[in-house]
């Protein structure tokens, strides 16, 4: 989702002789990255100061997320409460800080253990080849047919909303997407000389997997997890907007649109306003770290 | 074409057989069935035998073991006969029935949004490259794509309600009895839903309109001096169109999950609502013959986009 590509054939004359060494780990060309993509830049702000936000909600947010205040009900923004308060006299801005640490928490978890299982799959998958790859990718088609949605609710409704099962459920979503992403990968270096070269002389399937091919999967397996952030923290905020994911009082951001919150729109329409900035401005975020990621670790797919 | 039309209906085969399988298994494999469910924790419990439960499994068709059970459910399916609700003892396809009709219309409506925005938007943005349009279209599907489709909606109401003091009908009418109203209410949801399915429309236009702006036949095009609207619909529309018919396709999946939200939101008694009631609820037979009712949706909109695209690009060799 890249969306700046400077294919002017004058600048980019320029750009190769100032360029520092291409490298990922690279101090220097980490900054002349961000100093020339600005949304990349955009996105890791975003990013750094929603994981700060989540970590550090205690000592940011000036209410508790369940301290009633009967003298301030449905109050419009003001300094005292940033973003107003809502039908219970609750602070918004505190909720939404503290949203931050429920929505990043059981998106982080179930990123990981969506592209962790997913990817894990997907290298077996595509290093063994032959009627196990076939196998698996004929599940991997049948499980891409059910809408995420669709997938995560039934597993909630299975198995109830409890925490973990919301994880689950959203964990399930991702990872078909993780296992075609990390087996086409796997299929690609599979083939490179140097594994060749490795098979070669004798090394056995483990090391060559563990040793040649799995490092090789990092970057686009680093992709992929900051690029479902985005969609696992929607799926999540979905969920809970229906009432069957993260349960009060824990304030999720979805959970803070739901049921009542639609009441006031007419009379306390920034109970439903910045919840939803907060859910928004994540996705963005992630997804412009996503794109700056794959920028740093694959400049063949630069502007894509 | 005809071996590639015949492999991939051979493969469409196995693969709903298989969705169906993974249903029946994972909803029968929750804890504790429903029929032990009904009793416990009722008044009276100890009356209850053995038998009791055995003769309510068999009403709601949950003896015999899992193969058995699982060859009757498809049975039946395959009749038409979809289960009886839990809840309400109704046979599941007549709650199924109406309410699949206002989701198709709604879907419909919503595609249909999508890809005009989405196409004409795209077309726009790559003919006018680097524009201050083409910014703020890119600009706007990038957010868009970031929103909750369901706080898209209430912020399209709450706009609609503190700016213009207007709050959009509620309260649904069959096509048949009011086509007006009908329209009326539904138009909103559907550019909801349809609306964040357009940016991922535009975006793909967009990229495919300028790779084919590259190409040497445009050039060629264009040195005997035809008219740009000319080469634009001829040469340009018709090749850099069919990436997007693919994703058109793929985009009915994504609008299911924003139609289930959005019918929430505006009350549609479509059949989204009627699965996150079954879902709160669990009501088991139900939820089984949505999920596998959408899946098959899903798996036929993937072969007619795959055919579909065959039949238009007759380069691709398909063996």
């Amino acid at each position: 989702m890249v969306t700046q590509d400077h294919t002017d054939p004058n600048s980019t004359q320029d750009n190769i002789l100032n360029l520092p060494p291409r490298r990922p780990g690279n101090v220097k060309y980490i900054l002349y990255y961000l100093r020339h993509k600005p949304l990349g830049t955009i996105g890791v702000s975003i990013c750094t100061i929603m994981i700060l936000t989540a970590i550090f909600a205690n000592l940011i947010a000036p209410h508790t997320y369940q301290e009633q205040n009967y003298e301030a009900l449905k109050q419009s923004p003001s300094l005292n409460f940033l973003f107003g308060t809502d039908n219970f006299g609750r602070d918004i801005f505190s909720r939404v800080v503290h949203g931050a640490r429920i929505s990043m928490m059981v998106g982080f978890l179930a990123v990981v253990v969506g592209t962790g299982v997913g990817a894990a799959v997907g290298l077996a998958s595509g290093f063994f080849m032959g009627k196990f790859d076939a196998l698996v990718q004929r599940i991997i088609d049948m499980w891409m047919s059910f809408p995420d949605l669709i997938l995560a609710l039934t597993i909630v409704a299975v198995f109830g909303n409890t925490v973990p099962n919301v994880i689950l459920a959203i964990a399930a979503t991702i990872l078909p997407r993780g296992v075609r992403v990390i087996r086409s990968n796997t299929l690609a270096i599979r083939e490179m000389d140097y594994t060749l070269a490795a098979r070669a002389i004798g090394a056995s399937n483990r090391r060559i997997m563990l040793r040649h091919v799995m490092p090789n999967t990092v970057a686009p397996f680093l992709i992929i997890m900051s690029s479902m952030f985005g969609t696992a923290i929607l799926t999540e905020a979905g969920l809970s907007y229906l009432g069957l994911g993260i349960s009060e009082p824990t304030p999720s951001w979805g959970r803070m649109l739901t049921g009542q919150a639609a009441q006031y729109l007419s009379t306390a329409p920034w109970m439903l306003v910045f919840p939803g900035v907060a859910i928004t401005m994540t996705v963005m975020g992630f997804a412009f770290a996503g794109d700056a990621l794959r920028d740093i670790f694959d400049p063949r797919q630069r502007g894509r | 074409m005809r071996t590639y039309l015949l492999k991939r209906l051979l493969l469409f085969i196995p693969t709903a057989f298989g969705v169906s399988i993974v249903i029946f298994v994972m909803l029968h494999t929750i804890p504790g069935d429903y029929a032990t469910a009904l009793f416990v924790g009722g008044e009276g419990t100890s009356i209850v035998t053995q038998e009791d439960i055995e003769n309510v499994r068999k009403q709601l068709g949950l003896d015999g073991n899992l193969a058995t059970q699982y060859i009757r459910w498809l049975g039946d399916f395959f009749q038409g006969d979809f289960g009886t609700s839990w809840n309400n003892r109704r046979p599941v396809i007549d709650r199924m029935l109406p309410r699949i009709v206002v989701s198709f219309e709604l879907g419909l409506l919503a595609v249909t949004i999508a890809c005009v925005m989405g196409v004409v938007g795209g077309i726009i943005c790559a003919v006018r490259q680097d524009s201050w349009i083409d910014y703020i279209c890119r600009g706007s599907s990038m957010a868009l794509q970031a929103m909750p489709s369901f706080w898209l909606a209430l912020m399209v109401v709450v706009g609609l309600v503190v700016f213009f003091e207007w709050l959009p009908p509620i309260g649904y009418r069959q096509i048949w009895e009011d086509p007006l109203r009908n329209l009326q209410v539904l138009i909103l949801p559907a550019f909801v839903v349809g609306l964040r399915s357009s940016a991922e429309i535009l975006r793909m236009t967009r990229s495919s309109v300028l790779e084919v702006l590259r190409e040497d036949y445009v050039r060629t095009a264009e040195s005997k001096g035809l008219r740009r609207k000319r080469i634009l619909g001829i040469h340009v529309l018709r090749n850099a169109l069919l990436p997007v018919t693919t994703l058109a396709g793929f985009e009915v999946v994504f609008l299911m999950s924003g139609q289930i939200i959005v019918e929430q939101i505006f009350n549609l008694p479509g059949i989204g609502k009627l699965f996150v009631q079954a879902a709160a609820a669990r009501d088991y037979p139900v939820i089984q013959a949505i999920v596998m009712f959408i899946a098959m949706v899903v798996l036929v909109a993937n072969l007619v986009v795959d055919l579909l695209y065959a039949w238009l690009d007759p380069r691709i060799r398909y063996d």
